[in-house]
């Protein structure tokens, strides 16, 4: 069977699973509507303590309220973007898709893995609240510091957040590889991890230790999905590094995750999965 | 007993049984969340803050949270299950449904009990954290807490049995009440003034922060057990009653 890849394929799926999230929503319309309703409330609480406390006490850690609104709105578009392309059919928890035995579905597809990958996360419509209130608290805080936008900042903010998103993708793809070995214990790995980086990512890091700032910016980026990309943005300097820096740990973190993930595919060839049951569901 | 403590054994072997190396990540990334936060109360009160809190209980407050997380704000995995499909074999076994559930969840909270929270128990001293509780109501409160978690969970698992199977909502919205409205990663006391007594006195504020907050020697005793009493009293039954009549409305997917 032919395994096609290219950019039009790419983009004739991606336009595919756009339609069926509209239909979903237009079909189910209260439903769905609920679900971005959670969304939103789900990522509003997780940056409301650190807001909370920075509005108490007039800023923390060396930055002023609206300095850690920029920051946690930042951060809420990253986890928006990552909710808009990586949320349907679990492709941004891949450990999930390993630890209940799916991965050999995907393997009948007539595409690469990499491109089903790709596209069957892409719910436009119905996972897109996120990326609104996060735009939205991004847009209160740009308004509250009277930042000057240019054209060249808007250019590194995109590409920041880009950065900020395939590292986040790069994580997930790398705890899940140990799925493949342990599917029982590693099922939900992508969700502890994705979910401990999304408390982690909300800290001002300004007056941490050094030694805290460098491990958050390198084995555990949580500093990388947030702070850095917004003290860049701010203009603050971050322990010398230079802004290209996220780029380098980004580019690290994908090629581990792409070496673990294929070793860790070739193990699941010769072993597969024995999660199901006689009658359909999982043990 | 002994069919409880049996389920309770097997979930742990489930989290077990493909090796103790697998804990491994999880245990880091718990390390890598406390230190920062414990790092955060020292930034906080450097910079002069007004708070009711001392650092020393700041410490202990987030410290005793991160070696409990998983009681002071209980998740079953009920939802899920019931989305995939797997709760329908719970049905199929001679002993309670909601008791199952109360033994697989405790029993899957041995392995980071024993191999993280004893450890980090005995190392506290070490950090110049102290793991002494000031209160001596600290170990009730913590009951009530955890029973309460489970009456919160099946509420939820209700409310999505009735949401036909959408266990991501749930999800969401646990972690929402994880992060904010338990108390569990940022005490009551520390959040703007105005919002202290509704963030104490709504039911998940009976969760994490209620025995943290005794665990420190904050709070009066009678008024955080009276309401942790109180919500008890209140969501257990509603937790049974809705979930015995539910169960004909639950729907499974399967895996």
């Amino acid at each position: 069977m032919e395994v096609k890849r290219t950019g039009k394929r790419f983009f004739q799926l991606l336009w595919l699973y756009a339609k069926m999230d509209l239909s979903w929503l237009l079909r189910d319309t209260f439903f769905a509507l609920l679900a971005m309703a959670a969304d939103v409330v789900g990522t509003v609480s997780a940056i409301s303590g650190i807001f909370l406390l920075s509005w108490r006490f007039g800023g923390i850690g060396g930055l002023n309220q609206n300095q850690v609104l920029f920051m946690l709105g930042y951060a809420t578009v990253v986890s928006g973007l990552f909710q808009l392309f990586f949320t349907g059919n679990n492709t941004g928890h891949f450990s999930r898709r390993i630890g209940r035995g799916q991965v050999e579905h995907m393997w009948i597809q007539p595409l690469s893995l990499p491109m089903q990958l790709l596209t069957e996360g892409f719910l436009p419509f119905t996972a897109s609240s996120n990326l609104f209130s996060g735009g939205l608290i991004f847009l209160i805080a740009i308004n509250q510091l009277s930042l000057t936008i240019t054209f060249l900042w808007v250019l590194r903010l995109l590409v920041s957040l880009l950065i900020s998103l395939m590292t986040i993708v790069a994580i997930s793809y790398l705890t899940s590889a140990l799925a493949f070995y342990s599917p029982v214990q590693a099922e939900e790995i992508s969700t502890y991890v994705l979910d401990s980086l999304r408390h982690l990512r909300n800290f001002p890091l300004n007056e941490m230790p050094k030694a805290i700032q460098f491990t958050l910016l390198s084995f555990i980026p949580a500093g990388l999905i947030a702070w850095f990309p917004a003290m860049d943005l701010l203009g603050q300097t971050t322990l010398g590094f230079t802004a290209g820096f996220p780029a380098i740990c980004c580019v690290i973190f994908s090629l581990l995750a792409v070496y673990f993930t294929r070793k860790g595919l070739n193990y699941y060839v010769q072993r597969g999965s024995n999660r199901y049951l006689p009658h359909g569901h999982r043990r | 007993m002994k069919v409880f403590l049996k389920t309770m054994q097997m979930a742990y072997w489930g989290q077990t049984n493909e090796g103790h190396v697998y804990l491994i990540p999880r245990i880091l990334v718990k390390l890598l969340y406390v230190i920062p936060l414990l790092f955060l109360w020292k930034i906080v009160v450097a910079q002069g803050a007004n708070i009711e809190l001392t650092l020393p209980q700041l410490l202990s407050y987030t410290y005793l949270q991160t070696l409990l997380t998983d009681l002071l704000v209980v998740q079953t995995e009920a939802s899920s299950w019931n989305y995939e499909g797997k709760l329908i074999g719970f049905f199929t076994r001679p002993f309670g449904v909601l008791r199952q559930l109360i033994a697989q969840t405790m029993g899957t909270w041995g392995p980071m009990l024993l191999f993280f929270s004893l450890p980090m128990f005995f190392l506290a001293p070490v950090f110049g954290i102290s793991m002494i509780s000031q209160s001596p109501w600290f170990w009730l409160s913590l009951l009530l807490c955890v029973s309460l978690g489970f009456a919160i969970d099946f509420i939820f698992v209700c409310v999505t049995i009735h949401l036909r199977g959408m266990a991501w909502l749930g999800y969401v919205i646990r972690l929402s009440v994880a992060a904010l409205f338990s108390g569990s990663v940022i005490p009551f006391q520390v959040m703007p003034v105005f919002l202290i007594r509704f963030f104490q006195i709504q039911p998940f504020g009976s969760l994490a922060g209620a025995p943290l907050s005794l665990f420190v020697g904050q709070g009066d005793p009678m008024f955080i057990l009276g309401l942790q009493i109180f919500w008890n009293l209140l969501l257990w039954p509603i937790a049974v009653i809705w979930f015995r009549r539910s169960q004909e409305k639950m729907v499974a997917y399967g895996g």
